[in-house]
């Protein structure tokens, strides 16, 4: 018994010693208000819809105006999360809501973007490949049917040719 | 006889139609391919007067409370939009420099500056620093510089002789959504592309 008063002590202070990080997470976490971390994860999520956009084939162009609004997305949330350092709740907690609002806009905008360019890349690619077999078919005819086209042709010329009867010489 | 020959006919007709699918589908997938192209992000700083501090035997010299109004020009050609993010830290001429692979961790890091690019596009970043203060401690002079209007922040442990060379080391981190982290340089094929720049100067 008197053996294990020692260990039972050390398992005593190793609990109380864990149990302070349970009550009193890194500073860092505590620090950060929920709305400035949802912030940062939003502007992340738009990023990547900003990209999968891309990929899906939205142009450059479409995809500016989205870039620049996230740039102020990005700026609110700096501000909220200078604010939120200086221990000012309130106004951290209003500009992580705004930068919140404008990555979730671009974030569906930037969905809605990349489905129409799925959209019409699909149709474009599916367009071009029939083209290309219809252009195949074609050639193969003409190059196999050339003679018959060229006849064809030939008795078409000759139909329409004017019949001279060479009278006109003698009338006059 | 003229079964033969229609069936004859009737093959080279297939033959001639299979080839020329085949060519005119490749020649409309290679028209419709993403041209090949090798991604990379560069990045410059540029101040309206010229910027000196490029050499180590530069004259940029930087009195206490001068505002130096610089920028960062950031072109990104990684054919998607990227989060790009610049660390500035301060040196002195002893202390060691990122590389290709590595950043500078280890010296004192002065501000961030965050900025989403377009694919193609370059931005400008805004970067204003002064001297707030200088102190001397065992012979060594430290600063404490000011990023974009924000609090100062010491140079210790990085200090110098009176009249030393100080520098200004900033280094290119782009965001990686793999990870949900921020990592030194770009995403190359095969491995990251570590880019810094520097500036030399002497505090006064």
């Amino acid at each position: 018994m008197r053996m294990l008063r020692p260990r039972s002590l050390i398992l005593t202070a190793c609990l109380l010693v864990s149990s302070i990080f349970l009550i009193n997470p890194p500073h860092t976490v505590m620090a950060q208000s929920s709305e400035v971390a949802t912030a940062k994860q939003d502007l992340v999520q738009a990023l990547q819809a900003i990209q999968t956009a891309e990929q899906q084939g939205a142009s450059n162009s479409d995809i500016l105006p989205l870039t620049a609004q996230l740039n102020t997305a990005l700026q609110y949330e700096g501000n909220a999360d200078t604010f939120d350092r200086q221990g000012n709740a309130t106004l951290a907690q209003r500009y992580a809501i705004q930068s919140i609002n404008i990555s979730t806009q671009v974030s569906y905008q930037a969905q809605s973007l990349g489905n129409t360019a799925q959209t019409s890349t699909l149709y474009r690619t599916t367009l071009s490949y029939v083209l290309a077999v219809l252009l195949a078919l074609l050639s193969a005819v003409l190059v196999l049917e050339t003679d018959r086209i060229r006849r064809l042709l030939r008795r078409r010329r000759l139909l329409k040719a004017r019949i001279d009867y060479g009278g006109n010489e003698y009338a006059s | 006889m003229e079964e033969m020959n229609t069936h004859r006919r009737l093959a080279l007709f297939l033959i001639l139609f299979v080839s020329l699918t085949a060519i005119f589908s490749s020649v409309t997938f290679y028209a419709m391919s993403a041209k090949p192209s090798q991604s990379f992000i560069g990045f410059g700083v540029y101040s309206p007067r010229g910027l000196q501090g490029y050499n180590p035997n530069s004259n940029l010299t930087v009195s206490t409370g001068q505002a130096l109004n610089w920028s960062f020009a950031v072109t990104n050609r990684m054919n998607r939009a990227e989060f790009v993010m610049i660390i500035a830290r301060i040196g002195n001429s002893s202390t060691p420099t990122p590389n290709a692979t590595t950043p500078s961790t280890t010296l004192p890091e002065l501000g961030r500056m965050e900025r989403f690019i377009n694919d193609g596009a370059t931005s400008r970043i805004n970067f204003t620093w002064t001297i707030v203060s200088s102190n001397q401690n065992s012979g060594l002079v430290y600063l404490n510089v000011s990023i974009n209007g924000q609090s100062s922040i010491s140079s210790a442990p990085v200090g110098t002789k009176p009249g030393g060379y100080f520098r200004l080391i900033f280094e290119l981190w782009t965001f990686d959504p793999v990870s949900g982290s921020f990592q030194y340089g770009y995403p190359a094929q095969t491995s990251q592309v570590g880019s810094w720049l520097q500036v030399w100067f002497k505090a006064s």
